[in-house]
C-alpha cells in the first residue's frame, strides 16, 4: 500500500516561488493539506491544479469566515493557511488568477511585513525586559563574566575558584542565553522583513516593465 | 480622508463603486462588474476583498446589515457618492478636452 499522506519542511519568503512548488506538487499527484514551514500533502488526482495564495490575518473568526465565504462563492476553495492562504480554483476556465492587478498583488508582502513588524517589537519588548528585569542586558552579552553572581568569584584563585566557577556555569549559561534569545530573534526577524521588502520592491517593479 | 488623495480613482474603485449604488455582497458586485461592464472588466477576488476593505477604511462605502452573517453586504457611502461624482466631472472634463483636441 502506497503512501496516502507527505510531509515536507520548506521556508518560503517569496510568494511566487512558493506558489510554484505548490502547484508542481499537485500536478505530481500532492495536494496541499497544511502550509509550511512543516507542509503537509493529501493524494490527489494528477494533473492540471490552480493554486494560487493570499496572505490575511484575521483578527476574528467572523472576519475569516466571511473571507473564506466570499472566496469560495468567487469559485476558490480555501485549501491550507491561516495567515498564507492556499486556494485551489474550482473552475480554472473562467479565472485563474486571485489578483487582477500589480499592486494588490504586491500588497500581500506589505500584510507580511506588517505582522512580521508585530513579531519584531515583541521580541525588542522582551530584549528591554530581560535587561531590566534581570540586571543585564545586550551589552552583558560583550561581558559574559556579570553573568556570574558569586560574590567576589574573579578574585578566587585555584581549587576554590572551579568549585565556585563550574558550579555556577551551567546557571551563568542560562543567564546568558535568556539574554541573547530575544536580542537574537529580533535580528532576524528583522533580516526577514528587509528580504520581504526587497521582494515587494521586486514584485512591483514588475508592472513597469 | 483627503479629497486630493483619493483622486483620480483606479479603475478598480471606481468600478466598484458603481456597482454599489445598489447594496451588494463580495461575490455579487464581482458579477455586476462583469454584466456592468460587458465582460470587459474582470476582476480578481483577491483584488476586490482587498479594495473593499480600503473602502471602508476611507469611507467611501459602508457596511449594511444582512440576513447572511457570512455575506457582509456593502452600500456607497454619501461621501462616497460624492468622490464618485467628483471624478465623473473630472473625466468628463477631460474628455472633452480630447473631444476638441483630437
Amino acid at each position: 500500500m502506497s503512501k496516502n499522506t507527505l510531509t515536507k519542511l520548506r521556508a518560503f519568503l517569496d510568494l511566487d516561488a512558493e506558489e510554484a512548488w505548490i502547484n508542481r506538487m499537485a500536478s505530481d499527484g500532492w495536494l496541499i493539506t497544511k502550509g509550511g514551514p512543516i507542509y503537509r500533502f493529501a493524494r490527489t488526482e494528477p494533473g492540471h491544479h490552480v493554486i494560487r495564495l493570499d496572505y490575511r490575518k484575521h483578527d476574528r473568526r467572523a472576519n475569516r469566515e466571511e473571507y473564506l465565504q466570499f472566496m469560495a462563492d468567487s469559485g476558490w476553495r480555501h485549501l491550507a493557511g491561516k495567515s498564507k492562504q492556499y486556494f485551489e480554483s474550482t473552475q480554472p476556465e473562467i479565472g485563474s488568477e486571485l489578483f487582477s492587478d500589480q499592486e494588490s498583488r504586491s500588497q500581500r508582502y506589505l500584510r507580511m511585513i506588517k505582522a512580521f513588524g508585530a513579531i519584531l517589537l515583541w521580541f525588542l519588548y522582551f530584549t528591554w525586559l530581560t535587561g531590566r528585569g534581570a540586571g543585564y542586558s545586550v551589552s552583558t552579552l560583550l561581558n559574559p563574566r556579570d553573568f556570574f553572581l558569586t560574590p567576589g568569584l574573579w578574585q578566587m584563585q585555584g581549587f576554590e575558584f572551579q568549585r565556585h566557577f563550574y558550579f555556577e556555569l551551567p546557571f551563568a549559561m542560562l543567564r546568558g542565553l535568556g539574554a541573547a534569545m530575544w536580542p537574537i530573534g529580533a535580528v532576524i526577524v528583522g533580516i526577514l522583513i528587509v528580504r520581504i521588502a526587497l521582494l515587494r520592491r521586486a514584485s512591483n517593479q514588475t508592472t513597469d516593465a | 480622508m483627503n479629497r486630493s488623495k483619493l483622486l483620480p480613482l483606479t479603475e478598480t474603485v471606481y468600478t466598484i463603486l458603481l456597482t454599489l449604488t445598489e447594496p451588494a455582497h463580495g461575490y455579487a458586485i464581482l458579477q455586476r462588474v462583469h454584466e456592468l461592464s460587458d465582460g470587459d472588466i474582470r476582476m480578481a477576488a483577491g483584488t476586490l476583498y482587498g479594495a473593499l476593505e480600503t473602502l471602508v477604511k476611507n469611507k467611501l462605502i459602508e457596511r449594511v446589515d444582512s440576513d447572511d452573517p457570512r455575506r457582509k453586504v456593502y452600500v456607497i457611502s454619501d461621501y462616497g457618492r460624492e468622490i464618485l461624482r467628483a471624478d465623473t466631472e473630472r473625466m468628463r472634463r477631460m474628455i472633452s478636452l480630447a473631444d476638441r483636441e483630437l
